[in-house]
């Protein structure tokens, strides 16, 4: 089952950070921006079940903001990447809409830290933690 | 490193964009059918009055919808179905390429979808096609449909239309490697005869059921399919189950030896971030082994990212590229402005990070290539072409007329539907970009554009032979060629579904709304097109 826990990445303010803030604002500012950021490593699933895989496909529709995502049973297990395009969308004539395209795809990576797994979407400095969900780290 | 060139958003389009206005001459008369009253009661709906040639800016109306949504992703407001014509006139006005060549018809009589239909130009290509073919809506949940890049639910069958009504005629293109088609081996060229037991030529119903066996939707979903082998009568029947298909957008790769030297053999299908690793290793084998021609198969990509066409062209051209061209000029109306140059990249890009890297791509310098092509090479593979020939690169061309889209989009959304209108063509680095009637070798018969011909041969489609085969027509035709500058007896195109105009029975043409098999064409029944 995915988690519904969301973290913003980068703003990982502590305790002391947020009390600080009702005290002095230049002062948080060092604070924060001294906080360490945790430090995630790149992951592939383990094993994956169809529960997780369900998981992960949840967890992308609903990280990227997407009605519907077709994915290969092998995601997050030869990459930690996974790159997401619109369906080959076509015209009235069979030909592909965005036949010239630039738009890149949206990429979203598998992380893990302390044990647990994590999608995280870096364009939306946004991630997700995976309940369920077995991973490992990987040199990625 | 370097940010990658991005086409820019719709909605920085927008921010470019000069507002509207202009004079106040009498509204004109859009085909010829009838007058338009000039009073105000026939050009006022809901409180909106449209004035012939004025044209507020298209924030005025944007988001104003007959039926707003309640998502929080959407900025709906309750609004009515003359805000959104009134939207669509003014987003046409500001971004549409051919913008003053539309005429400004009153919108009160059109429901929203026939209203932005008629929102282009009016103007023909030289051989008499529609100037603006690619004009479309896509309900804009269907649109946001996504997959994982290079992978599509279905069988693994690429498939061919040729009829689209009784008798029709749909052909299997290829197999994608380890597919559940390709462990039943079904064979290129098969014709699908029927689906679960039903005629598929000639029904004129169950088409619901036929579209369910064709596209399925989701994984697991079993559907017998009964093929004719290609020059044979002989039938044979497979049961396939649906899955998610990783697909290889390089599909083969080898080298052919002859008495005049290595020549290279890629047959590339769809310019995706994945295929870049798979490239680049054909590239680099072909350069170790020192091929000293290219044959590049792109009968069946109708495009992609147009940053990895320019990879892919500098890894053609490499040295032999004029120096500092350019692969792909943007070009947009006078208003916007803008223009996005897209050079032949040199390396590598890291599309998680979306960034150029320092790592050099592989490049065989050379200054001639083949291109195998059909109707189906179109927009980015269309840019290969166009993009080599304006940097000095002789393209040779073996095969059919390509599709003809040098044409692109920035989509945009309004009330639930999301829009379609050329907003720029391509250009090479000489300037060209006019050939939306295709790239046609040479000695085509039947209508091509004379500016838009190539050194080359007109050859049908093989479907008897096996890709990459040197016995395969469009191969051959290029082999042989190289040695002896001589072509085969041109044949007429076959019909296929973009170019076939039958009335009878139920027509299998694409859907504005289906989220298929690349390169695919579909089967719908028309009387369930969207409207409003």
């Amino acid at each position: 089952m995915l988690l519904l826990l969301i973290y913003e990445e980068v703003l990982m303010i502590n305790r002391w950070c947020l009390l600080a803030s009702s005290v002095l604002v230049g002062f948080i500012l060092v604070a924060c921006k001294h906080t360490p950021e945790v430090n995630y490593q790149a992951a592939l699933l383990v094993e994956p079940s169809e529960q997780s895989l369900q998981a992960v496909k949840t967890a992308v529709k609903q990280l990227a903001n997407l009605p519907s995502v077709v994915l290969a049973k092998s995601v997050f297990q030869k990459d930690s990447w996974l790159l997401i395009d619109r369906q080959q969308h076509k015209n009235a004539k069979g030909q592909l809409i965005m036949g010239n395209n630039t738009e890149p795809p949206l990429a979203l990576q598998l992380v893990t830290y302390n044990n647990q797994c994590f999608l995280r979407y870096p364009k939306a400095d946004k991630i997700l933690l995976l309940d369920n969900v077995a991973c490992s780290s990987v040199v990625n | 490193m370097y940010k990658l060139s991005v086409l820019l958003a719709s909605s920085t389009v927008f921010l470019l964009t000069a507002c509207g206005g202009g004079g106040g001459s009498s509204p004109k008369n859009p085909s010829g059918g009838g007058t338009i009253p000039n009073n105000t009661n026939n050009n006022q709906s809901d409180g909106i009055t449209w004035v012939a040639d004025q044209f507020p800016t298209a924030s005025t109306y944007k988001d104003f919808c007959a039926v707003p949504r309640s998502d929080s992703n959407y900025a709906d407001k309750s609004g009515s179905k003359m805000h959104e014509k009134m939207w669509l006139r003014s987003f046409s006005h500001e971004t549409y390429l051919w913008y003053d060549e539309i005429i400004d018809t009153n919108p009160i009589p059109f429901t929203v979808l026939k209203y932005f239909d008629q929102l282009t130009t009016p103007e023909v290509t030289a051989s008499g096609k529609a100037k603006d073919q690619y004009h479309f809506t896509y309900d804009t949940e269907e649109w946001l449909q996504s997959s994982q890049s290079g992978v599509d639910q279905g069988y693994g069958i690429e498939w061919i239309f040729g009829n689209t009504t009784p008798p029709r005629q749909l052909h299997v293109a290829f197999t994608e490697q380890s597919s559940p088609a390709a462990i039943n081996n079904i064979e290129r060229g098969s014709k699908l005869i029927e689906i679960d037991g039903l005629d598929f030529v000639n029904t004129n119903s169950n088409i619901d059921q036929i579209n369910e066996g064709l596209f399925p939707e989701n994984d697991n979903e079993q559907h017998s399919f009964t093929f004719e082998r290609v020059n044979s009568e002989e039938t044979y029947t497979v049961t396939l189950t649906s899955q998610a298909i990783e697909t290889s957008p390089v599909y083969n790769s080898d080298i052919i030896q002859t008495d005049t030297g290595d020549v290279g053999y890629l047959q590339f299908n769809s310019f995706i971030a994945p295929a870049q690793s798979d490239l680049v290793d054909a590239f680099a084998n072909f350069s170790s082994e020192q091929v000293t021609d290219l044959v590049l198969d792109l009968r069946y990509n109708g495009g992609g990212l147009v940053a990895m066409a320019a990879q892919l062209s500098y890894m053609i051209g490499g040295s032999q590229l004029a120096d500092n061209a350019i692969f792909f000029q943007s070009h947009y109306n006078d208003k916007l402005g803008a223009e996005q140059a897209t050079p032949f990249y040199q390396q590598e890009i890291d599309w998680n990070q979306g960034l150029l890297t320092n790592n050099a791509l592989p490049t065989l310098n050379l200054n001639r290539v083949y291109i195998l092509t059909t109707d189906r090479t179109c927009s980015a593979s269309e840019g290969v072409i166009n993009g080599l020939r304006g940097a000095d690169i002789k393209v040779i061309q073996i095969g059919d007329t390509t599709c003809g889209k040098p044409y692109g989009f920035s989509p945009e959304e309004n009330c639930s539907t999301t829009y379609f209108t050329v907003q720029f063509k391509g250009e090479n680095d000489k300037g060209f970009g006019d050939y939306a009637d295709g790239f046609s070798p040479i000695n085509s018969l039947g209508l091509v554009d004379p500016d838009a011909l190539i050194e080359g041969c007109a050859v049908n489609d093989d479907l008897s032979h096996a890709l990459g085969s040197t016995d395969e027509k469009l191969l051959a035709t290029a082999l042989n060629y190289r040695e002896s500058l001589t072509c085969p007896t041109p044949e007429t195109s076959v019909a296929t579904a973009s170019s076939y105009k039958g009335n009878l029975g139920v027509e299998i043409t694409p859907p504005l709304h289906m989220q298929l098999l690349r390169n695919n064409a579909f089967i719908t029944d028309l009387r369930g097109s969207i409207d409003d």
